[in-house]
């Protein structure tokens, strides 16, 4: 499988996925591995290097554990959507659930313990999103919390590639 | 993911994670590390060179087995972690809570200190 990239107009002859791919998954337990497994597959068609993939993965894992552990919703009720779209520049990915309004962003910024004894076991998931990220924001939109963020990709493909 | 745990020399205990320290794996090695790490103090590394992904779940496992040594009167450190997993550990401060060596031969010496 080979990655039709967003600005290359799909080149007769090149076998292509498409540049923008989406998956819906339940909130469930189950769902930031299956995101995981679905976005490792996607960006291993479309090329992305191993430190672009590490840091798409580690946002998308964080951002549906968060909405695992508070969305709210009744079992089998509810859902999140991911979409991303790779072009040569970047990974842009959208994340949205229909829990109880979230921002996540809004949570304060992590404050580093100086000692194990003073250091709170959890916490870390959104700092690593804002970390690793290079764009993100929070948008509350038609009933649905909606994260999106953006990887700027460190070795850009050119064309042919 | 899977976990081994060896007596790696007169002092240390040198515990060896293998694959990725997500959900999943994190889940699947959680209540054997918590009980590797409760029952006694130990001077502890932690070989992070098989670890391909490092989440939030996993830093929460692993700052807990630290706390739990800390408060037996035990050390952890962790050893040779690769570079993203090294930067999760670096970005959520990790590194100046639970020492990052290099290889076990520094590990095992600052341990033994």
């Amino acid at each position: 499988m080979t990655c039709q990239l967003v600005s290359d107009g799909g080149q007769e002859g090149r076998k292509a996925i498409p540049a923008t791919r989406r998956i819906s998954l339940y909130v469930d337990l189950a769902a930031a591995d299956d995101a995981s497994l679905w976005l490792r597959e996607t960006g291993k068609a479309c090329g992305l290097s191993p430190e672009d993939m590490f840091r798409v993965d580690l946002c998308v894992s964080e951002l549906v554990t968060n909405i695992v552990r508070y969305a709210g919703t009744e079992p089998g009720a509810g859902t999140i959507d991911i979409s991303t779209s790779i072009d040569k520049e970047r990974v842009a990915v959208e994340v949205r659930d229909n829990g109880r309004p979230f921002d996540p962003l809004s949570v304060a910024a992590l404050m580093g313990a100086s000692t194990l004894a003073d250091a709170v076991v959890g916490g870390y998931g959104i700092h690593l999103v804002r970390s690793f990220a290079h764009e993100v924001r929070y948008d509350r939109c038609g009933g649905e919390n909606v994260i999106a963020f953006v990887v700027r990709r460190s070795r850009p493909v050119t064309q042919g590639q | 993911m899977k976990m081994t745990l060896e007596q790696a020399d007169d002092a240390v205990v040198r515990i060896t994670l293998d694959g990725r320290l997500d959900m999943q794996g994190t889940q699947e090695i959680d209540q054997r590390l918590a009980f590797a790490t409760s029952t006694k103090a130990l001077r502890l590394a932690v070989d992070l060179s098989r670890v391909t992904f490092l989440a939030s779940i996993g830093i929460r496992a692993l700052v807990a087995a630290a706390k739990v040594q800390a408060a037996r009167g035990g050390r952890m450190a962790i050893v040779n972690p690769e570079p993203m997993v090294r930067k999760v550990l670096e970005t959520a401060g990790i590194d100046q809570l639970i020492p990052l060596y290099d290889n076990f031969e520094s590990a095992s010496s600052a341990l033994r200190a």
